[in-house]
């Protein structure tokens, strides 16, 4: 092998690195002018307002509408004599476990029904109890250690029991899609439901909903 | 139950009317009404009435902004004065004493209209009891009514409200 070749080769690879970096930054100053101008600006994460309509929006359900069911909700609850007006307050069960989702888009449920509960508990005032039924394990835990003598009883004293629970919140969220294959446009109406059932005759105590009917061109995905 | 410290009409930019609504008496109003007409709107009448000498909010520098009255409705959006009219205005206990709001709303465009609306509730040195509501949208159909109802979380404090509006 001529060790000349080596040297043609390296200046040959010389040219052919010069000309692929040439061809390297043409790429990039081509995709950079395709890229959307608000893509290329957005650099830096913004803090948005919970309660208003964000930058990626699309037909779901989205955090304005999390807040602002929630919010309704809590206001009517708290109006309803049945509920929030007993000599003694009722224990209310309010966690997702009987909040289904058989609507098209992906939801954490855990997103309502938490929101909920901290807010009826924070504005209750003492008018309504809720229990930690999520949680059960756990103070059946802390009870059986009272009851050893691994711990003493605390400063509360102890209970027979663990309560047991006068209203359960249950709900659904459904949708309908429809799309146009000639525009592209993409419209949703979401329905939630909420429901307090009575735990010992079953009867619905309270009802509401929150529907939000939408359309748009660009779809979003949520998870 | 306590009273609610709620003012009469007013007529300003920023407040239309407040009315005590703890009865349900009706007819509300004589006013002679025919039939098949389509709505008029002169909002610009509205724009123009006096200011009521009700509860108001007031900037800690005396005239550094105008006055927010209290139990009333209040514009956020200019343009919005001159497409929307607050028809009524009502304000009442619930059974577990929290309040309810309601205003009825008339669109005076020849389109759909989307706003959105929201409620404050005070006591009676105007301190805010609990959060303002979360937004809440009224679409109102062109030369028809459209009607926003909010309710406190608070009781007995709760002496003074304010609603707002907006545009989309």
């Amino acid at each position: 092998m001529d060790p000349f070749d080596g040297r043609r080769l390296i200046v040959r690879n010389s040219k052919t690195r010069g000309l692929m970096r040439g061809a390297m930054t043409a790429l990039l100053v081509a995709g950079l002018a395709a890229t959307p101008a608000h893509a290329q600006k957005r650099r830096k994460s913004a803090d948005l307002d919970a309660g208003m309509a964000g930058p990626v929006q699309g037909v779901g359900i989205e955090s304005r509408d999390l807040l602002s069911m929630a919010d309704q909700m809590v206001r009517d609850i708290l109006a309803q004599p049945v509920i929030a007006a007993r000599a003694t307050a009722p224990r209310v069960i309010v966690d997702s476990r009987y909040f289904t989702n058989e609507s098209s888009q992906r939801i954490n449920a855990n997103l309502i029904t938490d929101r909920l509960r901290t807010s009826l508990n924070r504005a209750s005032d003492g008018r309504l109890v809720f229990l930690a039924r999520q949680n059960a394990a756990m103070i059946e835990e802390e009870r059986a250690l009272k009851r050893e003598g691994v711990t003493d009883s605390g400063t509360a004293g102890m209970t027979q029991a663990q309560f047991g629970g006068d209203f359960r919140l249950t709900g659904n969220i459904a949708s309908q899609d429809a799309r146009s294959s000639r525009t592209g446009t993409i419209q949703r109406f979401t329905q939630i439901t909420f429901e307090l059932v009575d735990l010992e005759s079953g009867a619905i105590v309270w009802s509401n909903g929150y529907d939000i009917s939408r359309a748009a061109t660009d779809d979003v995905v949520y998870r | 139950m306590s009273r609610l410290l709620l003012g009469g009409a007013c007529g300003s930019v920023a407040c239309l009317a407040a009315a005590t609504a703890l009865s349900l008496a009706f007819p509300a109003s004589d006013a002679a009404a025919r039939e098949n007409r389509v709505l008029k709107c002169k909002t610009g009448k509205a724009r123009k009435a006096p200011p009521y000498a009700g509860a108001a909010l007031v900037a800690n520098v005396a005239r550094a902004m105008t006055p927010i009255d209290l139990n009333a409705v209040q514009f956020t959006d200019k343009a919005l004065t001159r497409e929307v009219l607050v028809e009524a205005l009502f304000a009442r206990r619930t059974e577990t004493d929290t309040v309810e709001v309601s205003a009825r709303f008339v669109n005076c465009t020849g389109r759909p209209l989307g706003i959105r609306a929201r409620s404050s509730f005070m006591d009676d040195v105007q301190y805010p009891v609990e959060p303002a509501s979360a937004w809440q949208r009224v679409i109102i159909q062109p030369y028809a009514t459209g009607v926003y109802r909010e309710r406190s979380m608070k009781r007995d404090e709760v002496k003074y409200y304010l609603i707002e509006i907006a545009g989309e």
